[in-house]
């Protein structure tokens, strides 16, 4: 099942929550949404979901539009942060309701033995690694089983679009990290659609085949994790996936393939076939990318004022040509202390030019991934 | 409810930090909280045996007694007799359908008010609770002015389809009681459940949508389950109502219909004999009556908690237009809400109008015309033989009383709400249940009970002001408390303890935290109070003497004369100041009034 | 702490002197006749014009009518008064019919022409109770009424058989004898022509012609004039009021009933109180009582009006059942006509 939307609209009274999206999530596959909380992402999920309809544009499954289809008729499975798991029914009848409304023929349930087949739940039960708590009532789970019966319950009508929304956002870390791997491997062993959405976006990266990400309203980059990773098409991108050193400069000359930048009076080398002389430009570099006190292509003096310790890494805080970077070195380095005088490098190839946001996008506000 | 918003004393922290920590003041009951909230509940403990527990119990000790001693053949009589286990099936049975047509009647409002927007909503949900503090007897005008056989409904389909007889056989008959018992109970579903369903995620009906439910399905396997215990609690409530409703049985009923209440009536207040067999009989029917209200008071309660423990924070659920449109004004959902509305309109608004239009109306020999006549009479200071003082001074009366009940209902119901929502001993619910006893106890009991009371030593106090104030206080003050109880269930004891740890004492944190904090419950609680004191007729019939009227006995006095515009116009003065009473409260903040 | 609980009390106790106070200030001065009576007679009755009068003869004297509801109520009221602990009352005005059970509790004071001269200018006819609790003030004759402009003269039953036909489905609104006088004088008048346990088969077949049951006179009429039923049961004389309300006489019958006015045994103020009674016997309110009460003066020498030549009607047989039959029976009937009425057999 392909999901597209064409040039989607939708007001709620006079904010507008989505402007001209286009989006298209292919078969089988499973797309990340990820952006700050109040972009709009839930209502895209609810737009396919058949809870908003669109002021304007499509919502096409295989490219037949589902604009008039109620939502109980559109297949989808549904995940909510809270899971709403019926508080009046037990882990059982939970997964089962769904069942009892497969009534076509087309739209078989999950290799079930018919309507309402009991070794299609327990099957999703086990599948989901519930197996034993068909009797438990939701008050009576913890929030990972709570989360693994509305996973189970979603899927059990034999949904064609799976539809999750911040699905983990309630768990402890470590929990999230392991559940996120499985709903992975579900949803590759279903071959499901799928559509994640998530404010975490190193969950959306871990997850996805493919990471939308979204500003109010907008979409700012649709792209393979490592895409989005490494190439943001915008500073909002760039900012909003992964821990970068973003650092505004200008283009002060070109050399071969690469542009001459001046940053805070220090000259450093990006690649980049684009650029126009005395043009402002804001690059990223990457914390991993920063090596200290290694020789490399671009070399900038700084001093050392923070070292945070997470454990295998060490986050070094370096001011530098005007502001402070991030370098990740290795825990074992203990030859770096706070004050210290240190080179920072990094190669030429590893800088990005991220273009200037046309429009200016509030800071998002990046929300910390523990919660 | 409005947490912190009055800065001064709830979010500054310097008061306590500088009284209290640097020069502590030691309180030499400091450390014995029980000991001195015990004492503190004392007073309306005494209040309520004095001028309820005991007046009632000398009444039905009646019943219990034969020749001095206990013994049990009244209730043995009562029900081994066919005719008064009629009665008492009748009684159930009439308050079992008309609880049915209070959900039917309140539930799609509750549904509107929880799904659509519309202009003037918070006006009109406010309005939807006057009917409930109406007096019956204004109630029983209304629908006779418009459901008679000479009504204007009848009189309209009569001459719209050329009839010769009225079409509509409402008034006289079981189904004008049940209407009139939806009419005044319908709101009060409507209320719970509307708080309940508010309360409701919509992400629960929504999963069930997208697993395949139709909105049927989804109403019925999720909806209607997870705001069950707002509409049983509800519904306990008005059956107790219709259970011990008593002038509506006799008015809207015709005098062919006989419940408990009415049997109760008859027999302790109406035929006593010089043997006092009736009133044994009557007594004894009473209390059979009061052990059944009792009952499902208790089940009230136990809904009422269960609704509590269910209670979710979540975002106000998004609410659509009502009006979007001639497309979809016309879909057949919308259809059916037009309908139900028509219909409810009819029986909630119908009534109310038709007691206007017939006090803005005199009837001359050459047929009639609108007049202002009757509301200038019923302004007048002159004096009435038929009132034992002038119209204007009942309205006087009622609003005093109605001032000095709440007055003393206020307090007696905070201390009595504060020792049920902090108790947490076992027999919490059933002490609870004894506190509602009054609003378990039919009006007409309760009026008689005290009447007794107050006739003899050491509270002579039948025909005066003080007896009417004291009848009020009881029946009103059950509603200050369950308005009260959950806000102080819901206040979060770490408040309390963070205060105390600055240095507040006990109570200087009751008065400076917790009651600023449910000052808006309290008002609530208050103004719904006063406008059941406003309504309040057969206690005050009984217990005042004229001169001492107030609105709904000069309604009622009104009514024995010829004339029908002045009861009309009276009662649409109480209709107006309880709407007020209920607009300045929404206006106030306070929307979920809890019952 | 104590001083909040004293607080507490404090308030609570000023609310309930401010009421006392309130009520004292109400009560004033001088000495006081309270009058417990049915509420039409303060709603059409002469009520404010005997106050008035009868405040101007005796200086100082503040008459107060306390009327809650029908006559039997009143009854009820007083009754449970002085039961529990005394009353008010020092008048008591009400239905002949229910003075065996107000001489069974004793709470009248007996009279006589000695204490009350104008007691020698009431028919000696009305005279039923030897022992002169109750003195008569006015009479008149229980009949049914019924509205011209709906049912034509040749409608009309002419028999209490006749008034169960199905033509008359739910066309009398009728009192309920429990709290209502003319209720109660309408149920002695089935009794008087059906006999006992007659009567109850003939309120069987009544049942479906009845529309509803009032509990009280006012309530009935009203409904009546305001058009839900033809036919009420009400007094002979009603057209005097209204001309469009004529009386129907079944069985060429009326049944009498006689309003009297005693003294409570436990009133302080004997001399006022049988005061009250000579001026309610006087001519100068007995004449007033024709027009308010629409009711005939007991007072035989009282003039009536003009028109009353021809609009007050007095049936060829008043019948009237002896108040001995009614204090033997009075409560089994009443239990028994209620049993039927609520549950229709």
């Amino acid at each position: 099942m392909r999901v597209a939307l064409r040039n989607i609209t939708k007001r709620f009274g006079t904010t507008l929550a989505l402007e001209n999206i286009s989006l298209e999530v292919g078969d089988g596959e499973l797309l990340a949404l990820v952006g700050p909380s109040g972009c709009g992402k839930t209502t895209i999920l609810r737009l396919i979901a058949g809870f908003e309809t669109p002021d304007a544009g499509d919502i096409l499954f295989n490219d037949q539009s589902v604009l008039g289809v109620p939502p109980e008729r559109r297949g989808v499975g549904l995940v909510f942060q809270n899971y709403a798991l019926f508080p009046h029914m037990n882990v059982f009848q939970n997964v089962a309701y769904g069942l009892k409304f497969v009534t076509s023929p087309l739209a078989p349930p999950l290799k079930g033995e018919g309507v309402g087949g009991r070794s299609c739940v327990q099957e999703l039960l086990d599948l989901v690694g519930l197996k034993g708590l068909e009797h438990r009532m939701p008050a009576e789970l913890s929030a990972g089983q709570q989360q693994r019966v509305a996973l189970a319950r979603a899927l059990a009508p034999n949904p064609k679009v799976l539809l999750l929304d911040e699905p983990l956002s309630a768990l402890d870390a470590k929990l999230r990290e392991r559940l996120r791997l499985e709903i992975k491997k579900i949803q590759r062993s279903l071959k499901i659609t799928t559509l994640y959405v998530t404010h975490d976006q190193e969950e959306a990266l871990a997850v996805a085949d493919r990471v939308a990400v979204m500003s109010v309203a907008h979409i700012e980059q649709i792209g393979p994790p490592q895409e989005v990773y490494h190439a943001p098409a915008t500073e909002f991108v760039a900012r909003f996936i992964g821990r970068g050193n973003l650092v505004t400069g200008q283009i002060v000359g070109r050399d071969g393939e690469s542009l001459v930048i001046s940053v805070g009076g220090k000259m450093i080398r990006a690649r980049s076939a684009y650029g126009k002389l005395r043009q402002s430009v804001t690059v990223l570099v990457r914390p991993e990318r920063i090596h200290i006190n290694q020789p490399a292509e671009n070399i900038l003096m700084g001093t050392i004022r923070g070292i945070e310790f997470a454990g295998d890494t060490l986050w070094v805080h370096v001011e530098a040509a005007g502001t402070t970077l991030i370098a990740k070195a290795n825990a074992l380095d203990t030859t770096l202390h706070e004050g210290d005088i240190v080179q920072v490098g990094f190669a030429t190839s590893d800088i990005s030019l991220v273009p200037s946001d046309q429009r200016s996008p509030p800071t998002p506000s990046q929300e910390p991934s523990q919660r | 409810m409005g947490q912190a918003r009055r800065p001064g004393t709830v979010g500054s922290v310097r008061p306590f930090g500088r009284a209290f920590t640097l020069t502590p003041r030691p309180s030499p009951l400091r450390g014995r909280g029980v000991g001195g909230e015990g004492l503190l509940l004392l007073f309306p403990l005494l209040f309520l045996v004095i001028f309820f527990y005991a007046p009632l119990a000398h009444l039905l000790r009646e019943g219990l007694t034969k020749d001095g001693i206990f013994s049990l053949e009244f209730i043995r009589r009562i029900l081994t007799d066919d005719y008064f286990q009629h009665v008492i099936l009748f009684t159930l049975w009439q308050a079992f359908l008309s609880t049915l047509a209070s959900i039917a009647l309140g539930l799609p409002l509750a549904y509107i008010l929880t799904h659509y927007d519309f202009p003037l909503k918070r006006v009109i949900r406010a309005l939807t609770i006057v009917p409930f503090v109406l007096p019956a007897i204004t109630v029983a005008l209304g629908f006779a002015l418009l459901f008679g056989r000479n009504g204007y409904l009848n009189q309209f389909l009569m001459s719209l389809f050329g009839l010769s007889e009225p079409p509509l056989p409402i008034m006289y008959s079981l189904t004008g009681i049940v209407l009139a018992h939806a009419f005044y109970n319908a709101p009060i579903i409507t209320r719970t459940v509307h708080a309940a369903w508010e309360r409701l995620d919509p992400r629960y009906e929504e999963s069930a949508r997208a697993l395949g439910a139709s909105r049927f399905y989804v109403f019925k396997d999720v909806t209607l389950p997870m705001i069950l215990p707002g509409l049983l609690s509800g519904a306990a409530l008005v059956f107790i109502f219709c259970f011990l409703s008593f002038p509506i049985v006799l008015s809207v009923g015709g005098g062919r219909f006989s419940t408990i209440e009415v049997e109760v009536y008859t027999r302790v207040v109406t035929r006593l004999d010089p043997q006092f067999l009736n009133y044994k009989i009557g007594a004894a029917l009473a209390l059979i009556g009061l052990v059944l209200s009792l009952m499902m008071t208790y089940i009230y309660l136990r809904m009422q908690g269960s609704l509590a423990r269910q209670a979710e924070h979540v975002r106000p659920r998004p609410t659509v237009p009502l009006f979007a449109g001639v497309r979809d004004f016309l879909r057949p959902t919308k259809l059916l809400l037009w309908l139900y509305m028509l219909f409810s309109l009819l029986v909630f608004v119908g009534p109310m109008l038709a007691i206007v239009a017939d006090s803005l109306w005199e009837d001359t020999p050459t047929g009639g015309r609108w007049t202002l006549r009757w509301y200038s009479y019923i302004f007048t200071p002159d004096y009435e033989a038929l009132l034992g003082d002038s119209p204007l001074r009942a309205i006087l009366n009622s609003l005093s009383f109605g001032l000095g009940a709440t007055a003393i209902a206020v307090p007696l119901g905070l201390i009595f709400a504060y020792v049920i929502a902090r108790l947490r001993w076992g027999g919490r619910r059933l002490f609870d249940t004894l506190l509602m006893a009054p609003l378990a106890t039919s009006s007409i009991v309760l009026a008689f009970a005290l009447l007794r009371a107050f006739n003899a030593p050491p509270f002579r106090l039948v025909g005066t002001a003080t007896a009417v104030i004291i009848a009020h206080a009881v029946i009103i003050f059950p509603f200050i408390v369950r308005a009260l109880v959950p806000v102080l269930e819901n206040l979060d004891m770490k408040i309390v303890e963070m205060a105390r740890s600055l240095g507040a004492s006990r109570w200087r944190a009751l008065r400076e935290i917790e009651l600023p904090l449910v000052a808006t419950g309290l008002i609530a609680g208050a103004v719904f109070a006063f406008a059941l004191s406003l309504g309040e007729m057969s206690a005050t019939l009984m217990l005042a003497r004229p001169g001492l009227n107030t609105m709904p006995v000069a309604v009622y006095r009104f009514l024995s004369q010829h004339s029908l515009g002045a009861p009309s116009a009276m009662s649409v003065v109480m209709i107006v100041v309880s709407a007020l009473a209920f607009v300045v409260l929404e206006r106030l903040g306070e929307r979920a009034l809890k019952l | 702490m104590l001083r909040r609980a004293a607080l507490v009390a404090l308030l609570i106790g000023s609310v309930l002197a401010w009421g006392t106070a309130f009520s004292l200030a109400q009560a004033g001065e001088g000495s006081k006749l309270v009058v417990y009576v049915y509420e039409s007679f303060v709603a059409w009755g002469p009520a404010k014009f005997i106050k008035t009068e009868f405040e101007k003869r005796n200086p100082g004297v503040e008459v107060e009518f306390v009327a809650t509801g029908p006559s039997r109520a009143m009854l009820a009221r007083l009754i449970n008064e002085l039961i529990t602990g005394g009353t008010p009352a020092d008048i008591f005005m009400g239905e002949i019919n229910d003075v065996p059970r107000l001489k069974k509790f004793g709470f009248l004071v007996p009279l006589s022409e000695q204490e009350i001269p104008n007691l020698k200018t009431v028919s000696k006819e009305l005279l039923l109770d030897p022992d002169m609790t109750l003195i008569p003030y006015e009479h008149g004759f229980i009949t049914l009424v019924y509205d011209s402009d709906k049912l034509k003269p040749e409608e009309l039953p002419t028999t209490f058989a006749e008034l169960t036909k199905s033509q008359y489905q739910k066309k009398l609104i009728i009192q309920n004898p429990l709290t209502s006088s003319v209720g109660h004088a309408f149920l002695f008048w089935t009794i008087y022509n059906y006999g006992d346990p007659g009567y109850l088969d003939y309120w069987r077949q009544l049942l479906p012609t009845i529309l509803t049951i009032q509990p009280g006179w006012s309530a009935a009429y009203k409904l009546f004039t305001k058009g839900e039923a033809p036919m009420v049961v009400s007094f002979s004389t009603d057209a005097c009021f209204d001309a469009r309300y004529k009386p129907l006489l079944l069985n060429n019958q009326g049944y009498r009933t006689i309003f009297g006015a005693g003294i409570v045994k436990s009133t302080d103020n004997p001399r006022l109180s049988r005061a009250f009674l000579d001026f309610l016997l006087s001519a100068e309110v007995q004449e007033k009582l024709p027009d308010t009460e629409v009711m005939f003066p007991a007072n035989s020498q009282a003039k009536l009006p003009e028109k009353w030549q021809t609009c007050a009607v007095i049936p060829p047989s008043p019948v009237m059942l002896s108040l001995d039959l009614v204090a033997e029976n009075d409560d089994r009937w009443l239990d028994e006509w209620a049993r039927l009425v609520v549950r229709g057999r």
